[in-house]
């Protein structure tokens, strides 16, 4: 056997499309195995979907924050666009003041509310300004995004306004139906397409083959007289200090973890709350009250980034109901790596710093705007 | 010396009818209490069981033992003395002769009591309790003297000391007949002998007893509320406490720091039921709530004018209080009493207690799993699942442990013991539900009663000879608590069967093959509750284990904080009660605690740093049975 | 007129536990009824739906010491039924979701909507004035927002409010239920079907145009998802992944 067979190496280098496709690079010499990332191309822009005048339109309605929307209200009208057919147009109406095109979301029409701050609550106003919408585009289907506040509420407040069919917390949707979960998830409830969608988050694929028109129309909104709520405002929140069982975003540190004042700007940097194993708590490190786990609080919150925590039997019990556990341990084989939804390998201080390092001005405290 | 006699004729007389009206003001006191059965019965039992069940836990401790014989034997002697000679006016020397000799072992006892409080350890009270080895000195001085004074030739020097021995008499006289309604020291004595007789648990003086009484919800028992909810025989026990602190030495939670003291608990409920404050406790406060800011009477409510809420759920149920008291209080009964009516009324438990009732209420596991999940450990190993209509010898109960992955070791362990020894059992599989030993124990008896009607027709439909469980609070439930709601079943645990097979042979057992130096600890609801601490210790002993007892072991072991619901509630302290307990464990040099449950194995586990292994017996025995060839 | 002698009412929706199945207080109007009891005031609770149902009991063990029954059949119009019982309070909360049935989140805005009354949701606190009332709502990341409503309002409670709601078995055997009648409807068939629920929903997404290659990576992808171990690579590499995740789930947006 001195001969032999000619093998392309699979490692070699490749590029990733903006399609996300890997493509090999030929004669570009480089490490086996290192990828070359090819920025997305705006170059060749995607085909509209619309063809010509639309004969109707789904409608989505969305607050803007910080002159965006969020990657939920996106999901909405990329739903909308999904749901609709060529001859159907996707308008959106946003309150608040945007400055991000929504057109690669799917959105042929934008009508901007200007009702100041999106996140100041007169919900009346905004609910007349979204039933005159209504019943001026006679929308064949209303898809929102059903967030916890703002959007949820006023597409409820819609819905019992116009007396429509409607589903909300719709986890799973086609053109042929929806879907929500029930009892808390033990139970899966389908129906025909409502007349109104409020989605949850994660339903729909942002990656769409067309793009939206695009085109922006901006509308006066008059104060609504007599309005029955006052938005008294803000008190300002230290997340730190918020209690663990409401929190939506927790550090937790354990045993792994020696510089707790890094840790505390790591929670500062994500605002996120700080929690802690018990035997972090019972060194001295944190205070009871921050204790997870059986003996401690339990939490349900979004993230949990268990840092340096093994996760014994009681501490896993107390983050039963989180969504995205991030573990970052030494240790592999720890207990949380099979709880975690993405485990980091390594000394926790090393990635806490690389973590600060790598978001340094991007917190998100009360306030403070990027 | 007529008038000396006449004058000690007419003390004797003056003292019996002041502690007759202070006894007849106390028993007043005492009837504010809810009604029990009378047991006249008892009071002729008082002598046996002072003699006997009294000196068994009194003579732990033989120097009190002894100081207390004489003493008391002295007094009593002595007093009986006098009430013949004086009270019926015989004035016989030879009497005075054996009046004096008893007053002289009295006051030689008197002595060593002063010689104990000279350097008293913390658990002792101090205030009213410092001056008794004075005022009985004197009263048995008193009485050596006056005896001198009648039987010597009458002179000058007589006369003359005749009067201040009276005033030493008179002094003495009034510590005992003014104890019991003035609530002195000596109030122990009288009601301490009333308690033998009215005990609220006569069952202990037969044997064990550790069931608790079912409350009759539908008619309104919610348990205690204020002090008159007591039982009248309930109130009069907490007036024998002799404040000695043995209970408050041996409470975990007090030597966690936790705000729990039994011995302050009792005093709580004497001054509750005799109405005033606190301020004159002169003893440990509980740890970390100051003297003097709580008060109560009959009819005020206990928690939280009395006792702090976080008091009464530091308790484990552990019973080392009532293992301890040489007046055989019933500490715990008391606490549980006073828990249910927070539970059942107001629902305010601290911590995840609440949580761990609804799941209890909603699935039937503390945890709020699913029980058609229990079984999951016994997936692979071919454990057979009653069925209704077919016999088995033994019904497994596995407890909650089954759904915690650490304790499923023990139980495939245990099952590896079973096939072994070709026992032929079953599990419950999916209609196993938690015994509702927890929420008994926090409690919240409407939903121990439903647990417990529920499992009882559960176990109605199936054959077995005998229930085995590896869990003690299963086993304390179904063996003690189930009776009176119509459950009667043979339970034995695990180490019970397994030592038996392992005697009789028929589960062969090597030598353990890890030679690592082993300790044992007692698990509360096996040993204390159910004096099971012989078994696991032959079971060691059979695969060449020999055991390194702890401090405290057997029926006197210090509990894993682990019981009562103490978890759930977890009311801070100092340290944790597990630390303390591996710190026991660690003193012996054992590199491992065998236990024999799964609440101590969480506990005990739950601990940080360097520590023994902690493996269930279970698990030691599977290791020892030989390798099929 | 002051505080203590408002009139509240409380909607409680029959719950299960999600686990079991086991009928039970619905959670989040347990927080409602505890909110409202804190408040003081002449309380009563609202149900609509089988009135043989044993699980009501226990909000009287929750706390409320009354109970207004309007019989419903399964499939019946809540809203409407509630409606019925609901004239001259000052207050009506509710829970923000049932966890028994659809769990819409819509009974308390239909309610408002028929009663005429303005609507406040998410809210974690309640001082009541003479006219209005001062709410605290709960806004993303913790954040809170205060809002004046007036009176009469309809309060939806937030479901993380920071309110224990108490278990006590005694209140259970004193409370009483007062039956109505049942209010005249039409029994509406759902246009809901139910199933077991299986794994994950399914996303929905363009019409499929890819590369089989491109369709064999998404797979991947998709089965990897959860427990990804990142062991290789320089402490900026992971931080770099872990801010990935977190993009990639939404759960921070820069």
């Amino acid at each position: 056997m001195s001969e032999a067979l000619k093998r392309i190496n699979p490692r070699r280098p490749f590029q990733v499309t903006a399609e996300g496709l890997k493509r090999i690079v030929l004669g570009v010499a480089g490490e086996a195995g290192a990828s070359v990332h090819v920025a997305h191309r705006d170059a060749t822009p995607k085909p509209l979907r619309l063809r010509g005048e639309p004969t109707g339109q789904h409608l989505v309605i969305a607050h803007a924050d910080r002159g965006a929307l969020t990657a939920h209200a996106h999901e909405a009208i990329a739903a909308a666009a999904l749901l609709a057919d060529a001859a159907t147009a996707v308008t959106v109406l946003v309150f608040g003041d945007l400055s991000e095109k929504l057109a690669p979301f799917g959105a042929d029409r934008v009508i901007v509310a200007a009702v100041g701050d999106g996140a100041h609550f007169d919900p009346d106003r905004e609910l007349a300004v979204a039933a005159e919408q209504v019943a001026r585009l006679a929308p064949r289907h209303i898809v929102m995004p059903d967030s916890a506040i703002g959007d949820g509420d006023l597409g409820r407040r819609l819905a019992a306004r116009l007396g429509v069919s409607v589903a909300t917390h719709v986890v799973e949707l086609a053109p042929t139906g929806v879907a929500a979960s029930w009892r808390g998830g033990a139970e899966m409830a389908r129906r025909d397409l409502p007349r109104m969608l409020l989605l949850d988050p994660g339903t729909t694929d942002l990656a769409l083959p067309f793009s939206g028109a695009g085109e922006r129309v901006e509308i006066e909104v008059p104060p609504f007289p007599d309005s029955r709520y006052r938005d008294l405002g803000s008190p300002p929140v230290d997340s730190a200090q918020l209690g663990l069982e409401d929190a939506d975003f927790i550090v937790s540190a354990g045993n792994g973890v020696a510089d707790v004042p890094t840790l505390l700007a790591l929670a500062k940097t994500f605002d996120a709350a700080i929690g802690a194993s018990r035997v972090a708590v019972d060194d001295g490190r944190f205070a009871r009250h921050q204790q997870v786990g059986a003996t401690g609080k339990t939490v349900s919150a979004s993230v949990y980034m268990a840092i340096g925590i093994s996760g014994a039997v009681q501490h896993l019990q107390g983050i039963r109901a989180v969504r995205h556990v991030i573990a970052i341990n030494t240790d592999a084989s720890a207990p949380i790596a099979q709880r975690a939804d993405l485990t980091i390998v390594d000394d926790a201080q090393a990635v806490m710093e690389q973590l600060l390092e790598a978001t340094r001005g991007r917190n998100f405290a009360p306030g403070v705007t990027p | 010396m007529q008038w000396v006699q006449i004058a000690i004729t007419i003390v004797f007389w003056v003292a019996v009818a002041t502690l007759a009206v202070g006894l007849i003001r106390r028993i007043r006191l005492w009837r504010n209490g809810r009604d029990a059965p009378v047991d006249w019965g008892g009071l002729l039992a008082i002598p046996r069981r002072y003699l006997v069940d009294i000196h068994h836990v009194v003579a732990r401790d033989s120097y009190i033992a002894n100081t207390h014989m004489a003493v008391a034997g002295g007094a009593l002697a002595a007093l009986a003395l006098v009430a013949i000679n004086y009270g019926l006016a015989l004035y016989q020397p030879w009497l005075d002769w054996l009046t004096l000799a008893a007053a002289a072992v009295m006051l030689v006892g008197s002595y060593f009591i002063w010689a104990r409080r000279r350097n008293p350890p913390a658990r002792l009270s101090k205030g009213p309790w410092s001056r008794l080895p004075f005022t009985l000195a004197g009263f048995a001085a008193g009485v050596i003297g006056l005896m001198l004074v009648t039987l010597v030739p009458p002179s000058a020097t007589t006369t003359m000391l005749a009067l201040p021995l009276l005033l030493l008499l008179i002094a003495g006289s009034a510590e005992l007949a003014l104890g019991i309604g003035a609530g002195g020291p000596m109030k122990h004595a009288v009601a301490g002998l009333l308690h033998l007789g009215f005990h609220p648990r006569k069952q202990r003086f037969t044997g064990r007893s550790v069931d608790l009484r079912p409350l009759d919800l539908d008619a309104g028992d919610f348990g205690v509320g204020k002090p008159a909810d007591f039982r009248w025989n309930q109130l009069l026990s907490f007036d024998a406490c002799v404040q000695c602190g043995k209970c408050e030495a041996a409470c975990p939670a007090f030597a966690a720091g936790q705000p729990l003291n039994p011995k302050k608990l009792i005093q709580d409920l004497v001054v509750g039921l005799a109405s005033g404050s606190d301020a004159k406790f002169a003893g440990s406060p509980y740890p970390g709530i100051p003297i003097g800011e709580h008060a109560g009477a009959p009819d005020k409510a206990v928690v939280p004018f009395l006792i702090e809420p976080a008091t009464l759920w530091s308790c484990t149920t552990c019973r080392a209080c009532v293992e301890e008291c040489p007046m055989l209080i019933e500490h715990v009964d008391a606490i549980i009493d006073l828990r249910r009516n927070l539970t059942l009324t107001t629902g305010e438990l601290p911590g995840t207690a609440s949580e761990t009732l609804a799941n209890l209420r909603e699935t039937g596991t503390t945890g709020g799993h699913d029980v058609a999940a229990r079984q999951h450990w016994a997936v692979d190993l071919d454990v057979k699942q009653a069925q209704p209509g077919t016999l088995v010898d033994v019904l497994l109960v596995v407890g909650e442990g089954a759904f915690d992955t650490r304790y499923q070791r023990t139980l495939r362990a245990l099952v590896k013991s079973l096939k072994a020894a070709k026992i032929d059992f079953a599990v419950l599989g999916d209609s196993e539900f938690d015994t509702g030993d927890t929420a008994r124990r926090l409690g919240d008896e409407a939903t121990f009663q439903m647990l417990a009607q529920r499992n009882i027709a559960n176990f109605a439909r199936f054959q077995f000879r005998r229930i085995v469980t590896p869990d003690p609070h299963v086993l304390n439930s179904l063996k003690n608590d189930y009776p009176a709601l119509g459950g009667h079943f043979a339970v034995l645990h695990h180490s019970t069967l397994l030592a038996q097979l392992a005697k009789s042979g028929q589960l062969q057992l090597g030598p353990t093959p890890d030679r690592r130096a082993v300790t044992y600890h007692d698990p509360c609801y096996l040993g204390r509750y159910n004096g099971e601490i012989d078994a696991p210790r032959d079971l060691l002993k059979a695969i060449g284990i020999e055991v390194r007892e702890m401090e405290r072991s057997g029926l006197r072991g210090r509990c894993c904080g682990g019981g009562g619901g103490a978890p759930l509630t977890d009311i801070p302290g100092r340290q944790r009660i597990p630390d303390i307990r591996i710190g026991d464990a660690k003193a012996t040099g054992a590199a491992i605690v065998a236990v024999g449950c799964p609440q101590c194995t969480a506990m005990l586990e739950g601990v940080v740093g360097e520590r023994p292994e902690v493996l269930d017996i279970a698990e030691l025995v599977a290791q020892s049975l030989p390798v099929p060839a | 007129m002051t505080a203590t002698a408002r009139r509240i009412a409380v909607l409680a929706a029959l719950g299960r536990n999600p686990v079991s199945g086991k009928a039970r207080p619905n959670r989040d109007d347990l927080l409602a009824l505890e909110l409202a009891r804190q408040l003081g005031g002449d309380l009563t609770l609202i149900h609509a739906g089988n009135p043989d149902e044993a699980a009501l009991g226990d909000y009287f063990a929750y706390g409320a010491s009354s109970l207004d029954l309007v019989p419903l059949a399964d499939g019946g119009d809540v809203a409407s039924a509630l409606v019925t019982r609901l004239a001259g309070y000052d207050l009506i909360l509710a829970g923000s979701r049932a966890e028994g049935g659809e769990g819409s989140g819509l009974v308390p805005y239909l309610v408002a909507e028929t009663l005429g009354l303005p609507i406040v949701a998410d809210v974690i606190a309640i001082t009541l004035g003479d006219e209005a009332t001062e709410v605290t709502q709960a806004l993303a990341k913790g954040q809170r927002r205060r809002v004046r409503v007036t009176l009469p309002a309809v309060i939806a409670v937030y479901p993380k409010a920071l309110v224990t709601p108490r278990y006590a078995y005694a209140r259970r055997l004193a409370g009483r239920v007062t039956t109505y009648v049942a209010p005249a409807m039409e029994p509406v068939a759902s246009p809901w079907h139910r199933e077991a629920a299986k794994k994950r929903p399914v996303k929905f997404r363009a019409a499929e145009t890819k590369s089989g290659h491109a369709r064999m990576l998404s797979a991947i992808v998709a089965e990897a998802r959860g427990g990804a171990v990142i062991a290789a690579g320089t402490p900026a590499d992971k931080a770099q992944a872990i801010l990935a995740y977190l993009r990639l789930h939404k759960l921070i947006d820069w």
